[in-house]
């Protein structure tokens, strides 16, 4: 009852748990947002997916109609006999799993390193790696595709994957973490004997799962939205990622006709995720609880 | 003032891991001896990985950014070999000259050269907008998901839904409901050229901007706050601080940390805001940020395009420099105790 109110009103009013007030302000720090911050997620969403439903007439039209009046699968017909989206699909999940797991294990040795493992020029290292942080991807496009190419890696998954390796994210998140463990859990484990991989594995991981899984969220959810990188470095259909497939879908076609087939495609896209992701999040909630309760 | 006061004592004494004072603690491995074989090993693929695709096009693009483009001159309809062109690149954006005919001049207006500044402009005043909506609205929702409440876990799951779809699609999207027969202008009930004149098309970017991004900054500002334990509000309450006495004196002091460093990240990834312009607008109508003007001007000479891109690394950098040494962002500071004292 208290979380309830937790930024609730002085505590007199809060010793009635049903009181007027109480509820209100349920309602109203509560609820109230909850309802305008689903609507204004979803609404464009929805209309997205209603427009995929729709047929050309209907989505080009003077007089507003919120809903499909004759529902058609047509677009997602379209969308999918246009372009190989399974293929799409598959590679976006074989790009978006290999780079996240080499991702967040670098992440997280090499975090460790810099906040636990003393070493020469630590800091220098980390800055260099705050430093790649600044730099914007149009500066490394250009001579990387160079690179890539004369590696022969164009068309290739390494090709799309090695590059985005280089992101600095997940280990200065982790570090900034690592940071306020506290220092004792560590020093009795040094004391014991263990050693450093040990340590990481059995101390420092176990109780930053919450910190982890939100990197490895953001880094799935990078990985998997990929767009100027990917496009570049494919030109062979059957290579290309979801959102990458998605524009060569909206150069196919043209006119008013071209809408509905590229919510429809859209459409395509973001189910996948919106499932690994709804999957996810429940680690990400819990894990979230949990880091508050060891915190 | 006993209020304002106790909240503090019982953050120090509630959270020790918290506050930033304790960070100085957690020098633990000033006992452990040099372990320099393992830090190598667990540090060098990153390091690798980070000067093959960072360092190396870095280096590159700095040195391309000193380069002649080779080609036929258009003044005199030669063929110039490349070679070293001083800083007439980088003073090409800056000065905005342009050379015709072996001599300076300004840039007309129309071509890239004479874009830079407005495009200076236009991305800084996205970064600014963008940044100060996004970090108000994810904070709210960060305070509304971090409370206990039925449909808790729902909200937090449709909350950052709209960061989880690609921008490509993002941008689409938009785009389609700011289409001039799109649904925005028939619900408003105006017929706005939307993506067809600057300041719609300007809101239009933004709008589309802060929808997809806002999640992020709360799901970051979120984790900070979870880091606050909630027998501090219990002891603040208890001594009778008022909603906006706790979210003062100890949420904001408490999740300053991690705000920072979300602000942070937001701003160093809005100044290289380029898919939602480029996918929405195309960067017409005075849309146009340094990431679209720097792929633009790929397409016209490589050497140019290097020294624009130099110009916006450091740019970012400065701001970045900025922002952790005087706003206090906490991504280097909170080390320099404990590390300075490693290192020596």
């Amino acid at each position: 009852m208290t979380a309830l109110t937790s930024a609730g009103t002085a505590p007199t009013r809060r010793d009635r748990p049903l009181s007027k007030q109480n509820i209100t302000k349920t309602v109203l720090g509560g609820y109230l947002p909850l309802l305008i911050t689903t609507l204004v997620v979803f609404l464009p969403l929805a209309w997205m997916i209603l427009s995929s439903l729709k047929t050309p007439g209907e989505i080009v039209t003077t007089q507003l109609k919120v809903l499909p009046q004759n529902p058609t699968m047509q677009n997602y017909v379209d969308a999918a006999t246009t372009v190989p989206f399974a293929r799409f699909f598959l590679n976006s999940v074989i790009v978006t799993s290999i780079a996240s797991v080499i991702k967040c294990t670098l992440a997280v040795v090499t975090a460790y390193a810099l906040v636990f493992i003393r070493f020469p020029f630590k800091r220098a290292i980390f800055l260099l790696i705050l430093v790649a942080l600044m730099v914007p991807p149009q500066v490394s496009v250009l001579p990387n595709y160079v690179l890539i190419a004369g590696l022969g890696g164009l068309n290739t998954y390494w090709g799309i994957i090695l590059p985005g390796l280089g992101t600095a994210f997940g280990t200065f998140l982790l570090r900034q973490h690592f940071l306020t463990l506290p220092a004792s859990i560590l020093e009795s484990a040094e004391i014991d004997g263990a050693n450093h991989w040990t340590r990481l594995w059995k101390i420092v991981f176990p109780i930053s799962v919450p910190t982890i899984a939100t990197v490895a969220l953001v880094t799935i959810v990078t990985e998997w939205n990929d767009y100027i990188w990917p496009l570049i470095v494919i030109d062979n259909p059957q290579m290309m990622t979801l959102p990458v497939g998605l524009t060569l879908l909206a150069n196919s076609d043209s006119g008013s006709q071209a809408w509905g087939i590229l919510m429809a495609g859209a459409v395509i896209v973001i189910i996948p995720i919106l499932i690994i992701f709804a999957a996810l999040q429940r680690y990400i909630v819990a894990g979230l609880t949990q880091g508050s309760v060891t915190g | 003032m006993s209020t304002e006061a106790q909240p503090r004592q019982a953050v120090k004494s509630g959270n020790p891991k918290g506050n930033k004072d304790a960070n100085k603690e957690v020098g633990q491995d000033r006992k452990a001896t040099t372990q320099g074989r393992v830090a190598t090993l667990l540090v060098a693929p990153s390091l690798l990985l980070l000067a093959i695709v960072i360092l190396y096009p870095v280096i590159n693009a700095i040195i391309m950014s000193f380069q002649k483009d080779s080609g036929l001159d258009p003044a005199t309809g030669l063929f110039v070999a490349g070679g070293f062109a001083g800083v007439s690149n980088y003073s090409h954006w800056i000065l905005q000259q342009c050379s015709v005919a072996g001599a300076s001049i300004s840039c007309p207006p129309g071509t890239l050269g004479s874009q830079f500044w407005t495009a200076f402009g236009t991305t800084f005043f996205f970064t600014a907008v963008t940044v100060v909506l996004e970090t108000i609205i994810g904070f709210w929702m960060a305070i509304i998901m971090a409370r206990a409440f039925r449909g808790r876990s729902l909200l937090r799951a449709s909350v950052l839904v709209p960061w989880a779809i690609p921008t490509a699609v993002t941008a689409k999207l938009w785009f389609f409901i700011f289409a001039f027969q799109g649904i925005a202008n028939q619900l408003f009930g105006t017929s706005i050229l939307w993506t067809g004149s600057e300041w719609p098309a300007r809101w239009a970017i933004i709008i589309a901007d802060v929808w997809k991004t806002t999640p992020f900054m709360a799901l970051l500002i979120l984790a900070g706050l979870q880091i606050i334990p909630e027998q501090v509000y219990e002891a603040a309450r208890v001594d009778g601080a008022s909603a906006w006495q706790r979210f003062t004196q100890i949420t904001l002091p408490l999740v300053k940390p991690a705000l920072m460093v979300a602000i942070l990240f937001r701003t160093l990834d809005a100044l290289r805001m380029y898919d939602l312009p480029a996918i929405m607008t195309g960067g017409s109508n005075n849309t146009t940020t340094l990431s679209i003007l720097v792929v633009d001007q790929i397409r016209q000479g490589f050497n140019s395009a290097a020294a624009l891109s130099t110009i916006t690394f450091i740019v970012i950098f400065l701001v970045a420099f900025i922002f952790v040494r005087f706003l206090g962002a906490n991504a280097v500071e909170s080390t320099n105790p404990g590390g300075k004292e490693k290192e020596k």
